[in-house]
């Protein structure tokens, strides 16, 4: 059991939070969201003592890890941390990355570590790399070395920092079933992740930190469907809509693709969707907004995805517009030929201000 | 987008690298106009082209009534990606595609 008692923690005068309070049962996985820079990380990293609090007390298994006196490394000795960019040491194979800390800190005889090491790479699905080198590895792949490494150590305590952050989206899956595996093994998890639908489907319980202290904790369900705090509900939406507002002087094509590419990756998506993002660019917001003789004079985006589902939808409201964005003289045939064939639908009308587009994805 | 251009005898080969979309396809199309003269026959090779708008097909376009005057034009080395373009589109219908 995690007890997080009245935690506060500042940088410099500026307060990360203060007054966090919560309890972390024996096999649970926490999730922590909330906003960059809102001190997720930093709560995490409380946990385990890498960043000290100004005040406060975290009791784990009935030791408070911050009295003066603790012996911080016989609590470390039960935690294990796993980090956004892996950490694993790129010399050594990734054997040897996994029998280093149990041999030369635990103490275990090579021909034990390497027994052990083969069966915890068949835990997390990786037997037969044994000899590899992370190079040699995709994210996940490295991720779930990891993830063994640390298991090596047999922690009761496993804190994840981002685990999701630097992976392609078709490797989050491999990694979200190791550390459903561990759970199941009663591992208890604290995990720390801007990946809402990871969140949504690795946790038992939610933690929604927000302006500087626990806002609201509950099941994913809860959490995401039925949130009850304010700024609870505004995260989500936020987290959900990517908006843009966009004008023929400050249009650039691929910086714009580029960030509704990283920002769809936070949810499920089909590889049609990755590619509709430059034929949006192409075949309507260009003609519409560079047009040499009738160029709206804005584009407003709003992306709006969904949890659930790959089915996002795209509203393009153009401002000082002539007329239909979707006809001539701002589209021909072949722009819409393209449009259709990324597109599940694709209409315009007309509004008070100009007209808007509304595309599924 | 990078393109590499090769004239033996009479045959002008285009191998454009990279993305032939509303930005670049006026550099092809550039290009194009000023090596067109006096060749007889023009080979695009698209192996390494990933992707590819309404303005790219626009300069295959032009370039194909440009040599239906003075020879032939053949494109080679299409990818499937660019392939589904150029099927969508009717433009694998009209060009040549070796």
């Amino acid at each position: 059991m995690i007890s997080i008692r009245n935690l506060s923690k500042s940088y410099e005068g500026n307060r990360v939070w203060s007054d966090v309070n919560l309890e972390i049962k024996d096999g649970e996985t926490v999730v922590i969201i909330g906003e960059s820079g809102g001190g997720k990380s930093t709560l995490l990293r409380c946990i385990n003592r890498l960043v000290v609090p100004d005040s406060g007390e975290i009791w784990i298994d009935g030791v408070n890890i911050l009295a003066p006196g603790t012996d911080i490394n016989a609590v470390r000795w039960k935690m294990g941390m796993v980090y956004q960019h892996f950490n694993l040491f790129s010399h050594l194979s990734v054997l040897e990355n996994i029998i280093l800390a149990p041999m030369k800190v635990a103490g275990m005889s090579r021909e034990d570590a390497v027994k052990e090491a083969k069966q915890l790479l068949a835990r997390v699905g990786m037997s037969g790399r044994e000899n590899a080198k992370p190079s040699e590895l995709s994210g996940g792949q490295k991720q779930r070395v990891a993830i063994a490494r640390t298991l090596a150590m047999h922690p009761d305590i496993i804190l994840f920092d981002e685990p999701t952050s630097a992976l392609d989206p078709t490797m989050v899956d491999e990694v979200e079933s190791v550390i459903r595996t561990l759970a199941e093994d009663g591992i208890t998890g604290v995990v720390v992740t801007h990946d809402l639908n990871f969140a949504r489907r690795v946790a038992s319980r939610v933690v929604f930190l927000a302006d500087q202290s626990v806002c609201e904790e509950g099941t994913p369900e809860e959490i995401f469907d039925h949130p009850v705090n304010p700024k609870t509900q505004r995260f989500l939406y936020r987290s959900r809509v990517f908006e843009r507002e966009l004008t023929p002087d400050t249009l650039d094509l691929y910086a714009l693709a580029s960030e509704m590419r990283a920002f769809l990756r936070r949810f499920e998506t089909e590889k049609r969707q990755e590619r509709f993002l430059p034929v949006l660019c192409d075949e309507l917001l260009y003609p519409v907004l560079m047009h040499p003789d009738y160029p709206a004079g804005s584009a407003a985006i709003r992306l709006l995805c969904s949890e659930t589902s790959t089915r996002h939808t795209l509203f393009i409201r153009f401002r000082g517009i002539a007329c239909d964005p979707l006809s001539e003289p701002y589209l021909d045939k072949l722009n819409l030929t393209l449009l259709d064939k990324f597109t599940e639908f694709i209409f315009s009308s007309c509004k008070e201000d100009g007209w808007e587009v509304c595309i599924q994805m | 987008m990078t393109v590499q251009k090769t004239i033996q005898n009479q045959t002008l080969t285009i191998a454009p690298e990279g993305r032939l979309d509303t930005i670049t396809a006026p550099q092809l199309e550039s290009e194009l106009r000023s090596s067109l003269e006096g060749m007889t026959e023009l080979v695009f090779d698209l192996e390494k082209l990933v992707y590819i708008s309404s303005a790219g097909l626009r300069v295959l376009l032009s370039a194909q009534k440009t040599m239906n005057k003075q020879g032939t034009m053949v494109l080679k080395n299409v990818r499937p990606e660019i392939m589904e373009i150029l099927e969508i589109t009717g433009f694998a219908d009209i060009l040549t595609i070796r």
